[in-house]
């Protein structure tokens, strides 16, 4: 299992939900051992999907709330695409910088 | 489940999983544009309460797209950065 804290940045690791990671009881059932390698990574694949989907599923939450005030119109004007634009990147930067925070904080206390 | 295929399995869970992210999605439109359309909950969902949410629809998939493309963006611009 991870620590569910990752300062690599690899790909969805925002928000990583603790997604069963190597071999389960699901991949077990599915073959076990080995036996099915197509099969598991294409779990792995499909849960690697789930969580980039989930990633920006928040992302849309959170920065809908921030971005649409008011009633919404027949589309999306400018400055609302700009300011969800500038959100997700935004949420990005927060994240790596807490990451890195927190990493550090971690290290001054000798911890991890 | 024994004489189910691989790709038969596959193909159910990619369609089971499809399910889920619809159900998901839905749940959360109709909450986002519940708080924001109806605000004060009266007889009947009144006409400029349903122009209100046929467009909180549209415009949550739109914000739905646009994030997910601004997203991918970073998620390469980080890769190409770090390599």
């Amino acid at each position: 299992m991870n620590s569910g804290f990752d300062t690599s940045l690899g790909s969805a690791g925002m928000y990583s939900g603790g997604a069963p990671s190597g071999s389960g009881p699901l991949e077990e059932s599915l073959g076990g051992a080995g036996a099915n390698a197509e099969l598991q990574e294409f779990i792995a694949m499909e849960q690697q999907k789930q969580q980039l989907r989930a990633t920006i599923q928040n992302l849309t939450d959170t920065c809908w709330e921030k971005c649409i005030t008011g009633n919404p119109g027949t589309r999306l004007d400018s400055k609302t695409e700009a300011c969800l634009e500038n959100c997700v990147h935004r949420f990005f930067d927060v994240t790596v910088m807490i990451a890195n925070r927190f990493a550090s904080a971690l290290q001054r206390q000798g911890g991890m | 489940m024994a004489d189910l295929s691989r790709d038969d399995l596959m193909d159910q869970v990619k369609q089971q999983i499809a399910l889920v992210n619809a159900q998901e999605l839905l749940s959360k439109m109709t909450d986002k544009c519940f708080k924001k359309c109806i605000v004060k909950p009266g007889g009947s969902l009144d006409g400029s309460e349903q122009k209100c949410v046929a467009m909180c629809m549209d415009r949550y998939m739109d914000a739905w797209n646009v994030v997910s493309r601004a997203y991918a963006n970073r998620l390469s611009q980080e890769r190409t950065r770090m390599s």
